[in-house]
């Protein structure tokens, strides 16, 4: 075939030279991603992040591409087969990701993991596609995906603590975010890549750029994926499909739209054709509808998320944490003394503990918890903490944060926040 | 704090039955056996290197200690990893975990070790959740753990002990 350029904002061209890989990008299941934004609810704090899974897609496959081509150099063999396995793994990878990815996991308590290998495996375009090159391909980009792939080394570049889809969501988000603090050197990381064993390693040469990419994780996570104004729109986001979700079990949704009815219906188990069909502008304009709804949370809780009008993010303090329950028990009673409802009040407040988020940075435990990534020298194969004092500390940091967040203004719209953060702060003293 | 603590009542539960248990991964692989056989665990796992793993588990084991639940025991290795041994700090904090009915189970996973529960809660993975039959999990088994080197012994003790924890 003719070769195709995508112009990429971050890798610059990517020149696409299989047919197949280009008839995957037309199939329906792929051009979804273009309505579905990579970080969610994070263009509330940075509005540059408003990029989508579409780019971050290709750009995963460039980069295994890339790796490849590293490994091939140094003498690796890796036929075609396994080529075409691990590069329409990488395009595909995200492929079963739902609306705002995770809040939408959480209402629905699905699983974008499952989805996309749904996806690979059911009657879909994308099906099609990958039968006609090869009737066993569906299968072994699965295995690829739940890590059963007989080449653990593809399922190491695709998953692991160092990894092409890290690798390529820490540049693009940087990028569009508008932070600095996510960049790294990813040639570098690649030409120092070997094959140990099963696994990837990384020669000593390369420690560097290891270490920048893992400095790269650790701002990012604390400073955009985790940031506490996000967290605290997801927060309001995920009240409102869980109220919607409340209703219409209730017989009580008043402006419901088709596409949503097999969400709050079948949940996970829905139909993979309806499935395919939601996208974050559904969800966006259900809230639209909603914010006219005759449900007094709903509409309250949609007006918010539409005006920006954001709960309060009140950070407890590391020495204080042990009185969280006894805050969180103080709280709800205030808000019912100002109008909420005993049955409604827990649209309007919410801890976000850190088990609420997955870890993105780098982390060891014991041997065998989690893969570790591997310095070469001389010989020696080792753990990178033991060749880095720097990530030796990050990877043993214990940070944690406990945030509250609540509604600043009751139903009237007076606004009470100080009034609540004096009851915080008593509760944080144990009083 | 008790409504708090519901979050971690199965933990607690869990650590009240055992009395100490001695590793993160083996206190991994026992929640994950345990939810499998009916337990009420929220923890998502999702299929890791070494078996099923949750990120939230080990973060929520944190938060236990921040808040001074749970006591975490560290012991340095030669080798470099350490051990993270786990106890309850406070006996009764006003939480009570529903595992009464796992109570035998717990005390057996609790005598065995990580790399049995490792090999273990694969099977397990394998057969309740991508419902593979006995010989594709064999097989599956000597791909994704061949650094582990299981023997046939070890695999077929894994699958009676399987058989043996389901029937209980």
């Amino acid at each position: 075939m003719k070769p195709k350029y995508f112009r990429d904002p971050v890798h610059n061209f990517i020149v696409i030279t299989r047919d197949y890989i280009l008839e995957l990008i037309d199939t329906e299941e792929f051009q979804r991603l273009r309505q579905i934004k990579q970080l969610g609810t994070s263009e509330i704090t940075y509005y540059g992040a408003n990029h989508n899974r579409f780019s971050h897609s290709i750009g995963t496959m460039y980069l295994m591409e890339k790796a490849l081509s590293q490994l091939k150099s140094i003498g690796v063999s890796i036929d075609e087969e396994t080529e075409m396995t691990a590069l329409t793994a990488a395009l595909l990878h995200d492929i079963g990701h739902g609306p705002f990815s995770h809040i939408f996991e959480k209402v629905i308590g699905s699983d974008h993991e499952k989805w996309t290998i749904n996806i690979i495996l059911g009657d879909t375009e994308i099906n099609q596609v990958l039968q006609d090159k090869d009737k066993s391909l569906p299968q072994k980009i699965a295995s690829v995906i739940s890590k059963e792939y007989e080449r653990k080394y593809i399922v190491y570049l695709l998953s692991s603590q160092l990894d092409v889809d890290r690798m390529d969501y820490l540049l693009r988000d940087s990028y569009y975010v508008g932070v600095k603090y996510g960049l790294f050197d990813p040639d570098m990381i690649f030409k120092s890549m070997q094959i140990h064993g099963e696994s990837i390693a990384i020669d000593y040469k390369g420690l560097y750029a290891v270490e920048q990419y893992i400095h790269a994780r650790y701002y990012m996570y604390w400073q955009v994926y985790y940031h506490k104004t996000t967290r605290g729109y997801e927060l309001l986001l995920e009240n409102i499909l869980k109220r919607a979700k409340y209703l219409y079990e209730q017989n009580r949704l008043d402006k419901g739209i088709d596409t949503l009815i097999p969400v709050f219906r079948k949940g996970n188990e829905m139909d993979i054709k309806d499935y395919i069909k939601l996208n974050d502008n559904i969800i966006l304009y259900a809230i639209s509808l909603w914010r006219d709804s005759e449900d007094k949370v709903l509409r309250d809780l949609c007006n918010r998320y539409l005006r920006r009008d954001l709960y309060k993010a009140y950070e407890l303090k590391e020495d204080n944490i042990h009185h969280i329950g006894k805050i969180e028990n103080k709280l709800k009673e205030k808000l019912i003394q100002y109008g909420f409802e005993e049955e409604n009040v827990e649209y309007y407040f919410g801890i976000d503990r850190p088990s609420n988020v997955t870890y993105d940075y780098y982390v060891e435990g014991e041997e065998g918890e989690k893969p570790v990534i591997l310095i070469h020298k001389e010989g020696k194969y080792n753990s990178i903490t033991r060749f880095s004092d720097s990530i030796k500390s990050l990877a043993g940091i214990k940070k944690y944060r406990y945030c509250l967040y609540f509604t600043r203004a009751n139903y009237e719209g007076e606004d009470i926040t100080d009034e609540l953060i004096k009851i915080i702060k008593e509760g944080e003293e144990g009083q | 704090m008790s409504s708090f603590l519901e979050n971690y009542a199965n933990i607690i539960e869990l650590l009240r039955i055992a009395g100490k248990i001695e590793g993160r991964k083996k206190l991994q692989k026992m929640v994950y056996i345990l939810k499998n056989l009916g337990a009420d665990f929220k923890e998502d796992f999702y299929f890791h290197y070494y078996g099923p793993y949750s990120d939230v588990l080990t973060i929520e084991l944190e938060e236990l200690k921040s808040i001074n639940v749970i006591k975490e025991d560290v012991k340095e290795h030669d080798n470099y990893f350490p051990t993270y041994t786990y106890e309850l700090n406070i006996d009764d904090i006003g939480v009570k975990g529903d595992l009464e009915n796992y109570k035998e189970v717990i005390y057996r996973l609790n005598r065995e070790n990580s790399r049995f529960l490792e090999l273990v809660a694969t099977i397990m993975y394998f057969k309740e959740e991508k419902k593979y039959v006995k010989e594709d999990i064999i097989r599956k088994i000597k791909i994704v753990k061949s650094d582990k080197y299981y023997t046939d012994e070890e695999i077929k003790r894994s699958f009676d002990f399987l058989e043996t924890i389901t029937k209980d």
